[in-house]
């Protein structure tokens, strides 16, 4: 058990972290994460887009994941706040040229496939094109089921700098893992829907 | 008809509408677990000012939001729209840090498609 914790920093700090975290995303513990990537990276453009991409990524996890636990924190600090709130993993790379921002939650595989088929969409258009999508998609009224606007993935690939990476893998309940959304859902399939965003830390490409 | 005010926190903005002088702000940072639950009092006044008033002010200073909040943010300015075409005398002054680019093209997107008095303004 140590040395899994030695290896784990040891990957972190080869990989140059700026944060990662696994488990249960409230509303407090996000902004809580936010501010100290502020704190360490400062308040530049480039840190504030990588900053908004952390917090769709976040507050995804939090209405979306299929992996859900109850809050019992007393973190809550907005009237309103969720008894149950998502779980799942975010890390920041810092890779010298960019920030590299990755989600991972566990989804139902119906709708995971659902937001590979639109992530698959998205990625083939261009920057005024997903200007327009992201447009057209404010004007609309918000999704069935969903708890904002449906338009944090736009919005995210309107961000990044380079093509955004995404992946649906399965997810083995065998294991005991805690994402697992199979109680009380004996069939429903679970996988796990990854995403990563990059963001340079220079002007590399022009934004239209 | 009363004043809006609501103090800021670390995820919404302050609210600072006075209804004797239609001046109305709208500044700090917005990104609340639910958007529609902290704008829906925030409508709810408009609604009712409209009814009455013919001139206002609204100013945005803004440093950021999230996506959920930029869809009410529509809400509110799909509401102002709608009485400066009924005649009543609407202004929008959107300000941004001048070295906050982001910000400003954000505010050059909500003008686009805004049939308003929808000024962009950078303060240092």
């Amino acid at each position: 058990m140590n040395r899994d914790v030695f290896e784990l920093y040891r990957q972190m700090t080869s990989a140059s972290v700026v944060v990662a975290f696994k488990g249960a995303f409230s509303q407090a513990l996000l902004v809580n994460l936010g501010e100290i990537i502020k704190r360490q990276e400062g308040d530049g453009s480039k840190v504030q887009k990588m900053f908004s991409v952390f917090i769709e990524m976040a507050q995804n996890i939090l209405y979306y994941s299929a992996g859900r636990e109850p809050l019992t924190s007393g973190l809550g600090d907005s009237p309103g706040e969720r008894e149950h709130v998502g779980t799942g993993i975010i890390t920041i790379y810092d890779s010298a040229t960019a920030y590299i921002v990755s989600s991972g939650n566990a989804v139902d595989t119906l709708r995971g496939e659902t937001m590979i088929r639109r992530c698959t969409h998205l990625a083939s258009l261009s920057k005024a094109e997903l200007k327009a999508e992201y447009h057209k998609q404010r004007e609309r009224d918000a999704p069935e089921g969903s708890k904002g606007a449906g338009l944090g993935l736009i919005d995210m690939m309107r961000k990044s700098d380079a093509p955004p990476e995404f992946v649906l893998l399965p997810m083995n309940h065998a294991n005991g893992s805690d994402d697992s959304a199979a109680n009380g859902a004996a069939k429903s399939e679970t996988s796990f829907f990854i995403l990563n965003i990059t963001i340079h830390k220079t002007n590399l490409t022009t934004e239209n | 008809m009363t004043n809006l005010n609501i103090a800021p926190t670390k995820t919404t903005p302050q609210i600072e509408f006075n209804a004797a002088t239609g001046d109305l702000e709208i500044s700090g940072q917005s990104y609340p677990e639910s958007a529609v639950d902290f704008y829906q009092p925030v409508m709810t006044w408009l609604a009712e000012f409209l009814k009455g008033e013919t001139s206002l002010t609204l100013g945005f200073k803004l440093s950021y939001f999230n996506t959920s909040s930029s869809k009410c943010i529509l809400n509110i300015l799909r509401l102002l729209e709608k009485a400066n075409a009924e005649g009543k005398k609407v202004e929008v002054n959107w300000h941004h840090n001048e070295a906050d680019e982001q910000m400003q093209e954000t505010g050059e997107e909500f003008a686009e498609n805004m049939k308003l008095t929808f000024n962009v303004v950078a303060f240092k």
